[in-house]
């Protein structure tokens, strides 16, 4: 019986995660810039950096990072960095 | 000592892996983190608070795995704590897809993972509920999925995850807390995993306004006890709105948090120090609330005006009539911030406590008992206590 709960809560987990990641249409910001998203994005939360404040490396591991935490789209994140690197 | 020559370890090598932020190949670590300090000064008594640090190491190994991680060292009343806040590894599975594996800040509301660091807060501490002790998740052992995409013209965000869960103390050891449920033990007490989410929509195109439902439930009781059909059902509602206002020349943050947490209606057994033995049953429901909001005159011409924050924030918490832990403490803080950079932060805040105890139903003479109000200076939520003056330092890195 445990044993169907645990396999009954795993499922709907993925069936949830399945649901979400067919279902969804698009992981475009619809023609925004990398300027507006960074802005729109970064202060949801804590002010917005300076692209200066890190080098091109640490701004890829600092991206990847902020996707997941601040959980930003694929597209999001890959069009914030390439603003971001091109301000640099 | 130990603790002190393993945190001396612990930043020698961080320093020699800070060495590694400009290497080339698609392997990169950064070190990262926050720390914070300050003073605080009640009416009776004023002092110079705990100091904390918190490293937080990012490991990228390309641009789908990534591990994350976050201690805690916090040096208060000549003792040095150490924390570990979250541990996790995560793969990207999809564009819109991660999972992630291993201590995980609980997405429940909208308060713990976006903005607890010292740095982001606003105020010196954490609103009523959160924190070490807290009524509220904040990190758990477990596994989930997350992500975000767009649906039309809308974004969304969703987290699905299995966790250990809180647990009940069902007053067998502190009988005083019982019917209260902990969160963040790291053994679970039973083999059911509790299930949680969060979905959160942005409906505005600007990304402004993000509004979020969260969930989480499952059984609290220990396997082998009386209690282990017990379960337990937290939700929440969370709003934050984010928004550069032209007229106002500021960007303005609403954020608030309405939390619901339920515990299935059981007796308690009290046994009180003269041997007399009493029954304690309540209908056993939290209640929790959190508003805030802080303007910064950014886009005004005087730097100094600019480098400004004001603050304020309201919370409180209702508590079941009948529990013996029960009160319904208040918190209203105030505070002028000033930034040296976007990252550096002097916090000048003012917090007003206060408590209306819960009537006992039952009749004994126990005192309810304070739930463990974490600490305030270490961006903590103060519970209780005395109304108190706070200046904290707090930079990120």
């Amino acid at each position: 019986m445990k044993y169907l709960k645990l396999i009954l809560s795993l499922s709907i987990v993925v069936a949830f995660t399945f649901m979400v990641a067919v279902s969804c249409t698009a992981t475009m910001p619809f023609g925004k810039g990398g300027a507006q998203l960074w802005g729109e994005n970064c202060m949801r939360c804590h002010n917005t950096p300076p692209p200066t404040s890190f080098g091109d490396e640490q701004w890829d591991v600092i991206a990847t990072h902020m996707e997941l935490r601040a959980q930003l789209t694929d597209q999001e994140m890959k069009t914030i960095l390439e603003f971001l690197k091109s301000a640099n | 000592m130990k603790r002190l020559l393993f945190t001396m370890a612990i930043l020698l090598s961080c320093w020699s892996l800070m060495g590694q932020d400009e290497s080339e190949g698609t392997t990169k670590f950064m070190l990262r983190g926050y720390s914070q300090g300050g003073f605080t000064a009640t009416k009776d008594d004023n002092s110079f608070g705990s100091v904390g640090f918190s490293p937080l190491f990012i490991y990228r190994h390309d641009d789908k795995l990534i591990f994350e991680s976050e201690l805690e060292f916090e040096y208060e009343g000549g003792e040095l704590s150490m924390a570990l806040e979250y541990a996790n590894v995560s793969y990207k599975v999809s564009n819109s897809l991660w999972l992630r594996a291993g201590k995980i800040i609980v997405p429940f509301g909208n308060w713990f993972e976006r903005i607890h660091p010292s740095w982001i807060n606003p105020l010196p501490t954490m609103p009523l509920g959160y924190g070490h002790g807290g009524i509220l998740p904040t990190a758990d052992l477990g596994i989930e999925a997350r992500g975000a995409a767009y649906l039309g013209k809308m974004k969304f965000n969703y987290s699905a995850y299995l966790v250990n869960g809180p647990q009940l103390n069902d007053g067998d050891h502190e009988q005083e807390e019982a019917g209260m449920v902990s969160h963040g033990v790291t053994v679970d007490n039973n083999n059911n995993k509790f299930v949680g989410g969060r979905f959160g929509i942005f409906p505005f195109k600007n990304s402004s306004l993000e509004l979020g439902f969260s969930g989480l439930t499952g059984k609290v009781g220990a396997k082998d006890s009386e209690f282990n059909k017990v379960g337990s059902r937290l939700y929440a509602l969370d709003l934050s709105y984010i928004k550069s206002l032209n007229f106002m020349k500021s960007i303005i943050s609403v954020r608030a948090q309405k939390s619901f947490i339920n515990v299935d209606d059981v007796e308690y057994k009290i046994i009180h120090e003269d041997g007399d033995e009493e029954h304690l049953e309540f209908d056993n429901k939290v209640r929790s609330l959190y508003t805030q909001i802080s303007i910064k005159p950014a886009l005004v011409g005087s730097k100094f005006i600019r480098s400004l924050e004001f603050v304020g924030r309201y919370a409180n918490i209702n508590q079941p009539k009948g529990a013996p832990w029960a009160k319904n403490p208040t918190q209203l803080a105030f505070g002028v911030n000033y930034w040296f950079s976007w990252r550096s932060v002097l916090k000048f805040a003012y917090q007003i406590n206060g408590i209306d105890t819960v009537p006992m139903e039952m009749g004994h003479d126990d005192e309810p008992i304070d739930i463990h109000g974490p600490e305030p200076v270490g961006g903590h939520g103060a519970m209780g206590g005395a109304n108190t003056f706070y200046i904290q330092w707090a930079i990120g890195f």
